[in-house]
C-alpha cells in the first residue's frame, strides 16, 4: 500500500492522509484539482466511484469529494477540495472519468454549483420546476417549503 | 419530413425496471439516441437521512433498492463502525455475510423472472417469482419483515437467528440448486434467448473500465473485480468463493455470470453455516439511540450488490445525526454512462432486455 501512497505523495499540491487501511484523503486546492485528478488515473485509480459535495455552510465553503478506486492496489483515494459558497464553479472532471458528467449533473442541481465544460450543468435533471433554494443546501429548509407547498394531513384519530 | 420520432419507454412499461422513464429516438426500429430521465422515484434520502438520528435512518435506507434493501443496512452500520471503531463479533459478521447472500440471491432470483419476462419466456417469471418468496420467508423468521429487514445494524446485527432457522435455510439452498437445473432446461439452455441476447449491446472490457462499470457488466467483459473479494467486508474474508467471469460482454454473458453469482451465493451460503461460531454476541452494545454521538470524520464503505460497487460516504459533525450522507449505487453510472451508450444502434425489441441485463434499478439514482 505504502508504494501507491508514496505515488500520491509525489502528486504536486496533494495533501495525503491514511485514514486506514486501503482509504487515502488526497486534500488539493481547488486550482489544482483537475490536474491531481488526471494524475490519479494516471498512477492506476481507473474507477470514480461516486463524486458529491458537503456543504460546509459554517466556513461558507462548498466541499468536493471524488472517491477513487484502483483495482492493481485495491485502494479507494478520496480527492476533496473546497470552494466558496458564494457564486460556485468547479470544472468538469467528464473528459478524465466519463461517470462524472451525471454526478456533475445532479450537484449542479442540488447544490447550486457550476460546473465549467459540462453543458448539461444547470439544466434540470431530477428536479422538475424548481424555483427554490437547491434543495441539498444546508440553508434549505424542507419542512418549511412542504409547509407551504402541500396541505397538511391529520392522521386518523388524531387530535385536531 | 423528419425520419425519426421520439418514444417514451417508462415510467410506466413492463420492459422498464422500476420507476423510471427512457426516452428513445428511433429511425425505423433501430434506436439513435437514448436518454435516461430520472425523477419519478425521488424521496429525498440524503437530505432526510441529515434530520434523523442514526438509528432512526435505519428505517428510511433499506428502501433505496426495493429487490436488494440489505446491502444498505450493511454499508451504512459499516460506516457508522468506521467512524466509531467499532470491530462487531465474529458470528455476527457470519450472520451479516448469510444476510447479505440470501439477498443476492432473492435477487437475482427475482431478476432472473424479469429479464425472462423481456424475451417473452413467462414461465420463468412465474417459477422464479414463487421462489423469491421463499427467500422473503426465512427473512420475516429473522426479523418479521419480508422485503425491508432492518436487520443489520451498527454494531452487528439486531438479534440471534431463531432455532432451527439455519436448518431451513439449508433446506432452501438445496432446494434452490435443484432449481437452477430447472431454470437451465427451461431458460439458459433455451436456443431462443442465446439467439435473442449473443452479440447484442456489447460493453467491452476496455470500455467497462473506461465508463467506470463495476459487478456483472464488468465481470462479463473479462474483469474480475468484486468488493467481497477486493476490499474483504464481513465474513468473505474467511471464506472460499471465485469470481465468475466471461469475455463477450454481450447481455447473454451478463445473464450467465448473473446465474453463476446466484449458485455462488447458496455456496457461500453452506460455507458460512458450516464455518460460523454456534455461540457468541452477536451485537457490540452501542449507546442509547437518543445519545448515540459519532465522532467528528468522513468514510466511505463500501459492498459488493447484485449490481456492482454500492457505498456509503459519510461526514458525522459529531453529534447525533449524520452531517452528510452520499449513496453511491452501481445503477448511476450504469445507466447515464453505460446504457446511454449501448442501445444506440440496437433495435426497439431488445431495448427492454438489454436494460434489463444492465439491471438499471431506479431508487439508486433517485436517492
Amino acid at each position: 500500500m505504502m508504494d501507491i501512497v508514496d505515488k500520491i505523495k509525489g502528486i504536486e499540491g496533494a495533501k495525503v492522509t491514511v485514514q486506514r487501511e486501503n482509504r487515502v484523503f488526497v486534500d488539493v486546492s481547488e486550482d489544482k484539482l483537475i490536474s491531481t485528478l488526471y494524475d490519479m488515473k494516471l498512477i492506476g485509480f481507473h474507477q470514480l466511484s461516486v463524486q458529491n459535495v458537503i456543504d460546509r455552510i459554517k466556513d461558507n465553503k462548498f466541499e468536493i469529494f471524488y472517491v477513487l478506486y484502483s483495482r492493481e492496489y485495491k485502494i479507494n483515494a478520496i480527492v476533496r477540495t473546497w470552494i466558496d459558497r458564494e457564486n460556485p464553479v468547479i470544472k468538469t472532471a467528464d473528459k478524465i472519468y466519463p461517470s462524472a458528467h451525471t454526478w456533475e449533473r445532479e450537484i449542479s442541481e442540488m447544490f447550486g454549483i457550476k460546473v465549467d465544460g459540462n453543458e448539461d450543468s444547470g439544466k434540470p435533471f431530477i428536479l422538475e420546476n424548481w424555483k427554490d433554494l437547491p434543495p441539498m443546501r444546508k440553508d434549505f429548509d424542507s419542512v418549511k417549503y412542504s409547509s407551504e407547498h402541500f396541505v397538511f394531513r391529520h392522521s386518523e384519530g388524531e387530535n385536531e | 419530413m423528419s425520419k425519426s420520432y421520439e418514444l417514451f419507454i417508462g415510467p410506466n412499461h413492463p420492459g422498464i425496471p422500476g420507476n423510471f422513464s427512457l426516452k428513445i429516438e428511433l429511425e425505423g426500429d433501430t434506436v439513435i439516441s437514448a436518454k435516461g430521465d430520472p425523477g419519478y422515484l425521488h424521496r429525498a434520502f440524503e437530505k432526510a437521512m441529515e434530520g434523523r438520528y442514526y438509528i432512526q435512518n435505519l428505517a428510511l435506507i433499506p428502501r433505496i433498492c426495493v429487490p436488494e434493501p440489505d446491502i444498505n443496512e450493511a454499508a451504512y452500520s459499516m460506516a457508522v463502525e468506521d467512524l466509531m471503531g467499532v470491530e462487531i463479533p465474529e458470528r455476527a459478521k457470519y450472520i451479516r455475510t448469510i444476510v447479505l447472500e440470501l439477498a443476492r440471491a432473492a435477487n437475482y432470483t427475482f431478476w432472473m423472472g424479469g429479464f425472462a419476462g423481456t424475451l417473452g419466456l413467462y414461465t420463468l417469471a412465474q417459477w422464479s417469482f414463487g421462489d423469491r418468496d421463499y427467500a422473503l420467508d426465512l427473512f420475516a423468521e429473522i426479523c418479521g419483515a419480508r422485503v425491508y429487514h432492518m436487520y443489520i445494524w451498527p454494531g452487528g446485527v439486531r438479534r440471534d437467528l431463531p432455532p432451527g432457522w439455519e436448518d431451513k435455510l439449508l433446506g432452501y439452498v438445496k432446494y434452490m440448486k435443484d432449481r437452477l437445473i430447472d431454470y437451465d432446461n427451461i431458460f439458459f439452455k433455451n436456443v431462443m434467448f442465446k439467439y435473442r441476447t449473443k452479440g447484442i449491446a456489447v460493453v467491452t472490457k476496455e470500455q467497462a473500465i473506461e465508463w467506470g462499470a463495476t459487478g456483472p457488466i464488468l465481470k462479463a467483459a473479462g474483469v474480475a473485480q468484486d468488493v467481497r473479494k477486493d476490499d474483504p467486508y464481513a465474513a468473505y474474508e474467511y471464506l472460499d468463493f471465485e469470481i465468475p467471469t466471461l469475455t463477450d460482454g454481450d447481455s447473454w454473458s451478463r445473464a450467465m455470470i448473473r446465474r453463476w453469482e446466484l449458485e455462488n451465493s447458496l455456496n457461500i451460503i453452506e460455507q458460512a453455516i458450516k464455518k460460523m461460531p454456534k455461540k457468541g454476541p452477536v451485537w457490540e452494545k452501542m449507546p442509547n439511540p437518543l445519545k448515540w454521538y459519532v465522532p467528528e470524520g468522513e468514510t466511505y464503505a463500501k459492498v459488493e450488490s447484485a449490481r456492482g460497487e454500492h457505498g456509503f460516504y459519510m461526514v458525522s459533525d459529531g453529534t447525533g445525526k449524520p452531517y452528510r450522507v452520499a449513496v453511491r449505487g452501481a445503477s448511476h453510472t450504469h445507466m447515464f454512462t453505460i446504457a446511454e451508450k449501448v442501445l444506440i444502434g440496437q433495435r426497439l425489441a431488445d431495448v427492454s432486455h438489454i436494460l434489463v441485463s444492465l439491471d438499471v434499478c431506479p431508487p439508486e439514482i433517485d436517492r
